[in-house]
């Protein structure tokens, strides 16, 4: 995720209590928009709209291709992405306004997916498959960035899933430890371990 | 706070006091303006967190909007996606973490819910036996005996 679009997320999470209200501002008749909230984008999808799928399927690919690049490897990130929102439209009824907010539902779809993946396949390590060439021409800063996170990367495939999980989802996606507890259907006491034996582990592989 | 419980609580919320529950902050800046350890501690901490914390290189143009559009290529059409919400109905709900080597249910899989149930299931089989041999035994006692009778009945009034 680029820091613009982590502060973007920092700031949305602190918007928590005011995105029912901006549901009701922007839900009003008239043209799907950019700047309508996930919340209200969703019930629009709710409704079929695919233009508002779309909006909203562009505002979060990169994180969801990012979480799942951490969990699972780069290899699959992106067919997982594409299956995460695949699975976001057609159980889209399933999302409730006021139960959850749109993204912590988005990352529990995300997590499920990339749990599955793993639990399908053989467990290898995630760093043993060749990263995905992007295709803008990079500088210097850019090829030192993918090498930081694929070192990153292969230190992650020797943590357990769960704290793999826990440990992307609290760092990478700057979500609070209740939310990450929230996402992953544990306590919040289990998270913190989590988060405790991982940062741990890390330590000692990164060193 | 004493310094372990500092550097117990770095390694589960990382350096970011923020995101520290809100009883145990003060205490943390009251233990790094004190100890030259904590702030030790906390500047590794620090560091540690900032390469957990390194971005994922983000797609380019052209990709994000290719991935973009095949998934709105690939949405199901509207009767299937209406089967698809009824059946998907664990997307979202949250997976619980598998069952590791040395659990009951993992070494021993279905047998473990079997088990309790052998006995039941000897005691059917037994009584059920027992209850065709009794029934065999039965139709065959009666039948002799209804075939005495009838030999012993023709004998008394000197019909045999």
């Amino acid at each position: 995720m680029s820091g613009m679009s982590r502060t973007a997320a920092v700031d949305d999470r602190h918007a928590t209590g005011t995105w029912m209200d901006d549901i009701a501002v922007k839900l009003g008749p008239g043209p799907t928009s950019e700047d309508m909230t996930d919340e209200a984008l969703m019930l629009r999808v709710q409704t079929g709209d695919k233009e508002a799928f779309r909006l909203l399927v562009a505002r979060h690919i990169d994180r969801i291709v990012g979480t799942a690049r951490r969990i699972v490897g780069a290899a699959e990130a992106e067919d997982i992405a594409q299956d995460v929102f695949l699975k976001v439209w057609t159980a889209r009824d399933q999302w409730a306004p006021g139960h959850a907010r749109f993204r912590t539902w988005l990352y529990r779809v995300a997590v499920n997916r990339c749990i599955d993946h793993l639990r399908r396949n053989k467990p290898g390590s995630i760093d043993d498959v060749p990263e995905i060439e992007d295709d803008t021409p990079g500088p210097l800063a850019q090829c030192e960035q993918r090498e930081d996170a694929t070192r990153l990367r292969s230190a992650m495939s020797h943590l357990s899933e769960h704290q793999r999980t826990a440990i992307t989802l609290y760092y990478h996606e700057s979500l609070t430890a209740g939310e990450v507890a929230e996402i992953m259907g544990l306590r919040l006491n289990a998270v913190e371990s989590l988060l405790k034996r991982g940062r741990q582990k890390l330590r000692t592989v990164l060193k | 706070m004493t310094p372990e419980e500092f550097r117990a609580l770095l390694d589960t919320y990382g350096a970011d006091l923020t995101r520290w529950p809100h009883a145990r902050r003060q205490a943390a800046h009251k233990l790094l303006q004190d100890s030259g350890r904590a702030r030790s501690d906390f500047a590794d901490a620090q560091a540690f967190d900032s390469v957990l914390m390194q971005s994922e290189p983000t797609l380019s143009d052209t990709r994000r909007k290719n991935l973009v559009d095949s998934i709105l290529d690939h949405l199901p059409d509207e009767v299937m996606s209406r089967q698809g919400r009824d059946m998907d109905v664990k997307s979202s709900a949250p997976r619980q973490p598998r069952a590791t080597r040395g659990s009951p249910v993992a070494e021993a899989g279905i047998s473990v819910l079997v088990r309790p149930l052998v006995g039941l299931w000897v005691g059917c089989l037994a009584f059920g036996i027992l209850l065709g041999v009794g029934l065999y035994l039965g139709h065959q006692t009666l039948h002799v005996s209804a075939e005495s009778d009838w030999v012993g009945t023709l004998t008394l009034f000197g019909m045999n």
